[in-house]
């Protein structure tokens, strides 16, 4: 039996410090390869099975977009900027267009902002069942993330059919949007696949959030009160949980936001269940908008803004001027900040996503106290997203 | 974005309300409304402290983005503030101009008015070089890797295309024709 | 806008009461037929318009060069061409799939619609020379694209093979089904090379 003073010293040697910060504590790398942090990192230190302090560690993402986006033109910058959120893409597109048509000062044709408001709602449903899975998969049940999967295929189906991609569609742009619906079968078929999914919701239900061991993992874990959340520029269904009801489709209506109804949970307790809940029923009341607007049907008139200076899009100028605009995302409140000095290419363009608040500072703060098996359930249910991070 | 009956200037009327009163409490700022929900102040950089507590005070909780915006022509960097109302339900922006010499771009931090407001600071820092004193987090590396730390590349005299010509050396494949490319 | 108002939900219609036997309800697709689909042995149907592959109208094309200035990735490059002996009067675009996007909005933008794309979309090759040199094409007619399309219906690229000598500058590509297509580059960018005794190398394919 070697002895614990011989054991360090040797360590020391050979260079191989675990920098502990008291006698029994050490330090783990919740790296990148972990299929939980999906490409983020935090470093934890750790006291038995408890954390200590926790660092996080951004920046495996950076892909240099706003110094690009300062390099192309216009309208090319859409291919560029809608890869800075993954589950989402259709988000990024739609506040970029909303930032330059602001700038512009021209009026978007109704079919167009029918169809952008259809296509931000079914993005919201695809992420939430993307958000589906991965909780399934880090609380351990499985078979709920495979259904949540197999749901979100047709979706994307239908967006193969609208757009010509799946995942990246590129296509909404200042001005409109690139093509007009393909066909009344097109409207059917989203019909039919918004009955199927809600048809679906309580096998999730039976499985996910009636359950018993959900209840009990996640109970309690990761709790922020009111005051902490706003000062913490937390959005979206996070600070809803929290007990503040902030929605930017109501308190900042844009599209078609204004005709619809729609409820708004929220509850006071601020723990991972809470946000948990929220979402299950913000994906109901999304089935519930997409419903209302196949009723409504779209409005007929051309789908994009007809303009003589669009025949020559490399050239294409905007007036010097800046614009804000924003959009509720299913993470929370994406911002884009646009600023043209009136030649072909943007001057400034800055995209705020949601998870640089609530990825550094908010994790580092919930995660004192918790044990190890609660790390990626608490990285799930504040639902972060590294690429708005790094950007 | 607006729709619905629209009188004139009937509109903006709660917008200007705000305008004004948080200008009778700070004279050295002024202040516009852009359309409905969206206003903004232009304070002089000594002062941003002072207005930045009154705004806290007055209603406005959450602290969106801090935005550098570089105009090499003037000589200065313009720092946006852009906070979000939620009692008011109004957007507003707080503008400041500082020097843009790396040894003189320096301004107090707000980090103990508005927490969020760290995370930011440390992101202006990286990329522009700007130096918030008081916020003890400038030193710890945010985003960029070691070897590009005083490169600060979104300034608009970092020219992008030498630097990756020079790092990676596989830029260009032909002898192009560069008269009408415009990337 | 103040009229709207903010409903917010009853919190009886979000909290759920946790149970033990629930669960066990997700059994009920145990004997159920799997909703995957093997791919490789069964065939989906792609969309109509699905962005895939260029094809290039090489008569209607004014070689304006429109494409390559809004490429967001700068794969497009203008190619002066001669086939059987003949330069064509204007430069051609030649699409890089290394660095394409596949957004088509080069498509968009030309002014003639030479430029069009097709469904197909399968390309992938081993890691030598001669193989990569199929990422770097002139595109074809979209009538012989269309045929060799539906020939063999699936969507893989119509080239089999494409040499490149380096002296003569020649390219030759292999389509799938047989046919031979031959033609040399002569220069690249917007400007014609200029004709000098003995073709004047301009610069090398990397």
């Amino acid at each position: 039996m070697v002895a614990q003073s011989e054991l360090i010293k040797e360590a020391r040697e050979n260079g191989m410090d675990l920098l502990p910060l008291d006698k029994d504590t050490y330090e783990l790398f919740f790296g990148p390869q972990h299929m939980a942090t999906e490409n983020f990192s935090i470093i934890l230190k750790m006291d038995g099975h408890r954390v200590v302090k926790a660092i996080a560690n951004p920046g495996f993402l950076h892909r240099g977009f706003e110094k690009l986006a300062e390099l192309r033109p216009w309208h090319t910058n859409i291919a560029l900027l809608l890869r800075i959120c993954v589950p989402e893409p259709d988000v990024p597109e739609n506040i970029y267009s909303m930032a330059v048509d602001e700038i512009i000062g021209w009026e978007v044709p109704d079919r167009a902002q029918w169809i952008r408001t259809t296509v931000l709602e079914m993005a919201r449903v695809s992420a939430y069942l993307f958000w589906i899975m991965g909780l399934s998969f880090k609380l351990g049940v499985y078979t709920a993330g495979q259904w949540a999967a197999a749901y979100r295929e047709r979706l994307m189906a239908l967006f193969e059919e609208l757009s010509g991609a799946r995942v990246y569609h590129i296509y909404t742009i200042p001005g409109g949007v690139r093509r007009d619906i393909p066909s009344d079968k097109w409207l059917r078929q989203l019909k039919d696949t918004v009955e199927y999914i809600k048809s679906k919701l309580p096998d999730f239900d039976h499985l996910v959030f009636e359950n018993y061991i959900t209840f009990k993992r996640m109970e309690g874990i990761g709790v922020m009160d009111k005051k902490f959340a706003l000062a913490e520029g937390v959005t979206g269904p996070n600070l809803r949980a929290a007990g503040v009801a902030y929605d930017v489709r109501r308190a900042d209506p844009y599209l078609l936001y204004p005709e619809l109804d729609f409820e708004v949970p929220v509850l006071g307790d601020g723990d991972a269940l809470a946000r948990a809940l929220v979402r299950r029923y913000e994906l109901e009341q999304d089935l519930y908008i997409l419903e209302q607007l196949l009723e409504m049907g779209p409005p007929s008139g051309p789908y994009k803004v007809e303009d003589p200076r669009l025949k020559n899009l490399p050239r294409f100028k905007v007036p010097a001027g800046d614009a804000f605009a924003h959009v509720e995302s299913t993470k929370g409140d994406f911002g884009a900040y646009v600023v043209s000095d009136g030649k072909n290419k943007p001057y400034r363009v800055q995209i705020r996503g949601p998870s640089i608040a609530h990825g550094v500072r908010v994790l580092e703060q919930l995660l004192v106290g918790a044990r190890i098996a609660d790390v990626p359930v608490i990285l799930m249910s504040l639902d972060n997203c590294p690429p708005d991070i790094d950007r | 974005m607006a729709d619905g009956e629209k009188e004139g200037g009937g509109m903006t009327m709660k917008e200007q309300a705000i305008v004004d009163r948080i200008l009778k409490k700070a004279p050295y700022a002024e202040g516009n409304v852009r359309r409905e929900r969206r206003i903004e102040f232009k304070v002089p950089m000594e002062r941003i402290r002072d207005f930045l507590t009154l705004l806290k005070e007055n209603g406005f909780e959450l602290m969106l983005q801090i935005t550098p915006v570089d105009w090499p022509k003037d000589e200065e960097i313009e720092l946006i503030y852009q906070i979000w109302s939620i009692t008011h339900g109004v957007h507003t922006m707080v503008r400041t101009r500082i020097p843009r010499d790396l040894e003189k771009a320096k301004i107090p931090t707000i980090k103990d008015i508005y927490p969020a407001a760290e995370t930011y600071e440390r992101d202006a820092h990286d990329f522009f070089g700007i130096y918030f004193e008081g916020n003890w987090k400038m030193e710890m590396p945010w985003i960029l890797d070691d070897t590009e730390q005083d490169v600060y590349p979104l300034r608009k005299d970092f020219d992008m295309l030498q630097y990756v010509k020079k790092k990676y050396k596989i830029l260009d494949r032909f002898d192009e024709n560069k008269d009408n490319y415009v990337i | 806008m103040e009229e709207i108002e903010f409903k917010i939900a009853p919190e009886s219609k979000i909290r759920k009461k946790p149970s033990y036997i629930k669960p066990w309800l997700g059994l009920k697709y145990l004997f159920k037929r799997p909703v995957t689909i093997k791919i490789p042995y069964e065939k989906t149907q792609i969309a109509k318009k699905y962005r895939g592959f260029h094809t290039l109208d090489w008569k209607k094309c004014v070689g304006c060069n429109f494409c390559g200035q809004i490429c967001p990735a700068r794969a497009i490059e203008m190619t002066w061409l001669e086939v059987d002996g003949k330069m064509e009067k204007r430069p051609h675009p030649k699409i890089d799939y290394g660095r394409c996007t596949f957004c088509q909005f080069c498509v968009d933008v030309c002014p003639t619609g030479a430029l069009g794309f097709i469904e197909s979309f399968m390309l992938t090759t081993e890691w030598k020379e001669e193989r990569i040199q199929l990422f770097d094409w002139v595109p074809i007619h979209p009538e012989k694209f269309k045929k060799l399309q539906e020939n063999y219906n699936d969507w893989r690229f119509p080239v089999e093979k494409i040499e490149f000598n380096d002296e003569t500058k020649e390219v030759v590509y292999h389509f799938r089904d047989g046919e031979i297509f031959k033609f040399k580059i002569l220069g690249y960018g917007i400007r014609p090379p200029k004709p000098k005794s003995g073709a004047k190398r301009v610069e090398k394919k990397a």
